[in-house]
């Protein structure tokens, strides 16, 4: 809080300063004031303000407004996500294009972010804060959507030993450790043939890759999630058993989370809900009668999962129109929904997103609309609206971090 | 139909204090109410509000819409919805009160009233151009042309 004498000196001036001109010239606010206000205001406001005066930039990139920026941001339910579009009768890989959809109205809007090739096309992760990470061979990239920035990290490859050779696959993740405040990329590559996996980390901020040592994952990672100071890797070991991977940001070092018995074989989904990690089986139950699996960890120290079994309205498929496939999505503070939204959109048709209430057990649906999606179905063609995350206003800058 | 038995209690004394603004008027104000103020309160529990508190920061028009404010939120029984409608209607005025009515609540700490004004401004300014908000900030210290071209550069899409 500001010292009491000088807010009253503060004061005292301003009314000076008004005693003179008399009319219609507003007092002078406090900076702290001002920057009480502006922790309302919408990041493409703050974005315009920066230009207002340099006090003002100052203030809109300082630490402290950041973090009771983001901190305001985290506390609200997350009002939309963030989904890639891509055009399946395009070329191999999928490029694709980012929109942001909000949840409510089913709007979706393009996210143009710079910095990135002509045709986007790596796998993306999901990292913290609204940020999202990446890879794209031996490039990568992290973006903050809501300021439409784009950070290039410095290439970097693995160090396989040289008499292997092959296929190389690669995988990169964000996380970030509350007590440092920092960030760091986790990148992982693995020699197909040999299943041999490297991996570096790189701290936002800084320059250089590190490699990590002592590496369990062997596999293909699956969804990815940053959580409670680590990042949590979904993947399955040779006898296709699932296993969670996590990744201590602070420690940089790794190491395994069972699931539990009815989450360990089959295609299974990793989320966060309610801020715990949760394990979903939502592929056979859910197309068979509408039955979504959950396995919330609720004590990350003991490592209990506790089963939450829910099911869907029998007209759930009517809801998702005739997409085949969907994808859930559990938007932050959401209390207790749970979004399905299509993935593949056929030739003139539409797509829908539903929220389903795990409480009320109530669903709703809206009309996504926004995107051409006659441009991607002129030629007979598909729409892919894959992996959605929550989309977060965070002012921070990656100058800054 | 009515009964003798209230009658014969006399009213409880309700406490007040006394503010005085820069140009000196004097408000009354129950204790009950003036306690939303953290300053006020402050100032009561070190027992220095027997006399009228001089309050050189704010002026007689703003202290009566303040102490006005202060007495709506202290009253009992008044439901949510039509205090937000009182509240809408307190703060429908121009943005130069506004910055009043943020200033003596900054000072006072009143964080209903800050809160509460400080959003109406935000809604104000959310979509204006630079050039008004050091309009209507006052504010003279701007960028060079240069200078501001780079952060707009920078930001260029907050701008279309």
């Amino acid at each position: 809080m500001a010292d009491q004498g000088e807010k009253k000196l503060r004061i005292q001036e301003d009314e000076e300063a008004n005693g003179r001109d008399g009319e219609a010239v507003s007092p002078e606010l406090p900076i702290h004031v001002i920057s009480d206000i502006h922790v309302r205001l919408p990041v493409k406001t703050l974005l315009r303000f920066k230009c207002v005066s340099k006090p003002w930039r100052s203030m809109i990139s300082d630490p402290s407004f950041v973090d009771a920026f983001l901190a305001r941001s985290l506390a609200r339910p997350a009002a939309a996500s963030i989904v890639s579009i891509s055009d399946l009768s395009g070329p191999d890989p999928l490029p694709y294009e980012f929109y942001r959809l909000d949840h409510q109205t089913g709007l979706s809007t393009p996210v143009p972010l710079p910095n990135m090739p002509s045709e986007v096309t790596g796998d993306i992760s999901e990292g913290v804060h609204g940020f999202v990470c990446l890879d794209d061979g031996d490039l990568t990239r992290v973006c903050n959507p809501s300021t439409r920035e784009v950070a290039v990290l410095p290439p970097t490859g693995p160090d396989f030993p040289a008499d292997l050779c092959g296929e190389i696959d690669s995988f990169a993740a964000l996380g970030y450790d509350p007590a440092s405040k920092r960030y760091k990329v986790l990148k992982t590559w693995i020699l197909l043939d040999h299943a041999v996996p490297a991996h570096k980390v790189l701290t936002l901020g800084t320059n250089s890759w590190r490699t990590v040592d002592d590496c369990p994952i062997e596999f293909p990672w699956d969804d990815c999630v940053s959580a409670e100071g680590a990042i949590h890797i979904l993947t399955h070991d040779l006898r296709e058993e699932n296993m969670v991977m996590t990744f201590d940001v602070a420690s940089e070092k790794f190491r395994m989370l069972l699931p539990p018995e009815g989450a360990r074989l089959g295609e299974i989904e990793l989320k966060l809900f309610r801020e715990h990690l949760a394990l979903l089986e939502c592929r056979r139950g859910l197309w068979n009668d509408g039955t979504i699996t959950m396995y919330v960890l609720d004590d990350y120290g003991s490592q209990a999962w506790k089963e939450v079994r829910m099911v869907l309205p029998h007209s759930w498929k009517d809801g998702i129109g005739p997409s085949r496939m969907v994808k859930i999505s559990i938007p932050r503070n959401g209390d207790g929904n749970i979004l399905l939204i299509s993935t593949i959109i056929e030739e003139q048709s539409e797509a829908y997103l539903l929220s389903y209430n795990v409480e009320s057990k109530r669903m709703t649906k809206v009309q996504i609309h926004g995107p051409p999606f006659h441009r991607f179905t002129e030629d007979g063609a598909f729409l892919l609206t894959c992996r959605p995350f929550d989309f977060v206003d965070n002012i921070l800058s990656f100058d800054h971090v | 139909m009515s009964s003798s038995s209230s009658s014969s209690l006399p009213p409880c004394p309700k406490k007040m204090i006394t503010l005085k603004s820069s140009d000196g008027e004097t408000f009354q104000i129950e204790e009950t109410a003036a306690l939303q103020s953290k300053t006020l309160e402050n100032m009561i529990d070190e027992n220095c509000a027997s006399t009228p508190i001089p309050l050189r920061s704010i002026n007689g028009k703003i202290l009566a819409k303040v102490v006005e404010f202060c007495n709506k939120h202290a009253e009992v029984g008044v439901d949510a919805e039509s205090l937000h409608a009182w509240d809408a209607e307190f703060v429908n005025v121009e943005y130069t009160t506004l910055f009043d009515y943020i200033l003596a609540a900054n000072f006072l700490e009143i964080p209903t009233l800050l809160d509460l004004a400080s959003g109406v401004v935000g809604d104000m300014i959310k979509g204006k151009t630079p050039d008004e908000i050091r309009k209507m900030f006052n504010i003279n210290d701007a960028f060079s042309p240069e200078e501001e071209e780079e952060v707009r550069r920078a930001n260029q899409w907050a701008f279309e």
